[in-house]
């Protein structure tokens, strides 16, 4: 198990709404090795999101276990999993979804407030970030002044800010125009090499898989195929 | 987290709404406002009222005939002879019109033996200018300093001065006031001195004629008195004196002392200030309903940033303490800033002439719970139904009225201001009311936030 930095093993996830059962994930399984840059893939509806929500540890699987660097992480409870969360997992998403209060920089710096970390260091490491990610001089701008392309760069700054083992990224090029997405992949597939972060990526367009080592085809909840490069 | 960064994401989401945030603030302002400016008025009042009894003395009983009952000086030498009674002031009273210096003023007519001025004044040093009246039937009289300075414009210049002479008439309605021809008289009446300013005196000799006692009697055609004030010998025997006069009188005379003037007064102010705390209450559970209006807008629009922080690794705590600082800031601006504007709207009351009721012809107030005393209001008796407490002789003046009776009510009268009071616990208590509001109004808005599952809030979006 410790050869792999995600394992999934017999995922199920039943939704109860309104008296009637939908069955949203069957039986999954598969892992991903330490620095692995994969996506998960298919059609609309078809459970790929359940998937990320289960591996971020947004919600929890009905049946099955998923692993995370070792920690078997349905035996947590809501306060363990927020530690969690802070220390092992980023995020990025189709939205963004950037705090539009604070600027770009305050932004990098949420995860980190939950550590007790000394505000100067805070701040130095959320501009070391966004410098490597071109954003220096944006970084006292609020996300609506940014750029798309420019939210989602803070984004991905935001989610890897606290040296995370894992980060998931839900459609991260859906929002951008294909100049700006391929940047995007470009980045996500740099920084998963350079720093040996597993990245997975979740997405319905099949050009974005070319970059991954490992594909996983989700259809109508299960797992269809899986593509190793 | 820490509280800084907790402290620093509140007041961010609070700015990015700034007009709302405003709004609400503004709400609690008001209550808060409300609460401090109507109980500071209401303690400067009870504060006054009590300085006015207290200048009376501690040892001061009023005796008022009931219907029907007259006071004569054997009555004032019975009381006398009553055991730890240590003087009797009688007291004829009326009203009339002044006029010096081809002015008219409506006067108060105190007929008073000059030797109890200082014991009724409560000082020694009574006299602004000239000196006091002979106690025989001779037409000279005292004026009182509000008339001596009437001035509107100047109050420095002195209308009225020794040995300025006047032209008083008086009207009267038969004997005793119980009907009968009425029938005017006007008489010339040297000023042979000015009284000090008694603005804090339940006596309004401010806008008063003071006479011998002698000369009010052929002045007003009375033979009787108004009133009779009698001071036990010690504040200790007040209670025993008083028990004394309630055998001596029974049913025919009211009597009074000062102390329980206080407090009945005091209970009278108490409840005023209970119903404007109850109106001033209404105006926070307004502000309550606000906030808590607010703040569910503020969590409805915010399960965005909801999302992210529980994604993130933010706990339920951390997400409930930065929407429930926001409600504690609303309430903690707003408590401090309605805490000025309470102290500033009572100032302004008071300078603009108080909280009053202004009393009516016949039936004048038993007393104004206001920041100002005026004249018909106070403790006056007046024939057709006076103040129910502190009644004069029927048709006579009123023994502390400015301008003694009912009709003569409606010129010339002294306002007092009224400083309010405020008091450490009011404004603590206000500032403690407007948090504890503003977090029982943000708990339960904050509270759902905290629950909010991160999976739910990220799908919203």
């Amino acid at each position: 198990m410790a050869n792999y930095s995600v394992k999934v093993e017999g995922v199920s996830k039943v939704y109860n709404s309104a008296g009637l059962e939908v069955r949203a994930l069957s039986d999954v399984s598969f892992s991903l090795k330490q620095g692995e840059f994969s996506a998960i893939v298919g059609p609309s509806g078809s459970g790929k999101s359940t998937l990320m929500h289960l591996l971020g540890t947004l919600d929890r699987p009905t049946s099955g276990e998923i692993y995370i660097d070792g920690a078997a992480t349905s035996e947590m409870n809501d306060h363990e999993l927020s530690i969690f969360r802070n220390k092992k997992l980023g995020f990025v998403f189709q939205a963004y979804n950037l705090v539009n209060g604070v600027d770009a920089t305050m932004n990098v710096e949420l995860p980190l407030m939950v550590s007790p970390m000394p505000p100067q260091e805070r701040k130095r490491r959320a501009m070391v970030l966004l410098t490597e990610l071109g954003l220096a001089e944006r970084a006292r701008l609020k996300p609506t002044q940014l750029s798309g392309g420019q939210q989602q760069r803070v984004a991905i700054a935001r989610a890897l800010v606290n040296n995370p083992s894992l980060v998931l990224a839900d459609e991260p090029t859906g929002n951008l125009d294909t100049k700006s997405g391929d940047e995007v992949i470009k980045l996500l597939k740099g920084i998963s090499r350079s720093q040996q972060v597993t990245m997975v990526i979740v997405t319905h367009n099949l050009d974005i898989t070319r970059h991954c080592d490992r594909v996983i085809h989700i259809k109508d909840g299960r797992l269809d195929k899986e593509v190793l490069k | 987290m820490e509280a800084k960064d907790i402290l620093t994401l509140g007041l961010k989401q609070l700015q990015e709404k700034k007009a709302r945030t405003a709004l609400t603030v503004l709400m609690v302002v008001i209550g808060v406002a409300a609460i401090v400016a109507l109980t500071s008025q209401t303690a400067g009042t009870t504060a006054s009222i009590k300085n006015s009894l207290e200048s009376l003395g501690p040892t001061s009983i009023l005796v008022t005939p009931s219907s029907g009952t007259v006071f004569t000086t054997a009555t004032e030498a019975e009381i006398e002879g009553l055991p730890n009674v240590s003087d009797v002031i009688p007291i004829v009273s009326g009203s009339g019109t002044l006029n010096v210096n081809g002015e008219n003023y409506s006067v108060s007519i105190y007929g008073v033996p000059s030797n109890d001025l200082k014991a009724l004044l409560g000082t020694s040093s009574y006299l602004y200018q000239g000196s006091n009246y002979s106690d025989n039937v001779t037409p000279d009289a005292l004026v009182g300093y509000s008339i001596a300075f009437s001035s509107s414009t100047d109050p420095t210049l002195q209308t009225v001065a020794v040995d300025d002479i006047g032209a008083l008439t008086t009207s009267s309605t038969g004997s005793e006031g119980k009907g009968g021809s009425s029938s005017s008289s006007k008489v010339s009446i040297p000023i042979v001195g000015v009284l000090q300013e008694h603005s804090s005196s339940l006596v309004d000799v401010d806008s008063g004629l003071v006479v011998s006692q002698g000369f009010a009697e052929v002045l007003l055609h009375k033979t009787s008195f108004n009133e009779l004030v009698v001071q036990a010998n010690s504040a200790t025997n007040v209670s025993a004196v008083v028990s004394m006069l309630d055998i001596v009188f029974g049913d025919s005379a009211r009597v009074t002392d000062t102390q329980q003037l206080a407090s009945t007064i005091t209970s009278i102010t108490s409840s005023t200030s209970d119903l404007y705390i109850i109106i001033a209450a209404i105006s926070l559970l307004v502000a309550a309903i606000g906030i808590m209006n607010v703040m569910m807008m503020s969590v409805s629009e915010r399960v965005h940033d909801i999302g992210i922080f529980k994604s993130i690794g933010f706990e339920s705590r951390d997400v409930l303490l930065i929407f429930l600082l926001q409600a504690i800031i609303i309430g903690a601006v707003g408590g401090i800033i309605g805490v000025g504007a309470g102290v500033g709207a009572s100032y302004a009351v008071s300078s603009a002439g108080g909280l009053h009721s202004t009393p009516t012809a016949g039936a004048p107030t038993a007393f104004s719970s206001s920041s100002s005393f005026r004249g018909g209001g106070g403790f006056s008796g007046a024939g057709g139904g006076g103040a129910e407490v502190f009644t004069g002789a029927p048709g006579g003046g009123g023994f502390v009225t400015s301008t003694a009776s009912a009709s003569a009510s409606s010129t010339s009268s002294t306002t007092t201001t009224v400083e309010p009071v405020f008091t450490a616990s009011v404004v603590i208590e206000a500032l403690v009311i407007a948090v504890i509001i503003s977090i029982i109004a943000g708990i339960y808005p904050a509270w759902r936030a905290s629950k909010m599952q991160p999976v739910d809030a990220l799908r919203i979006l």
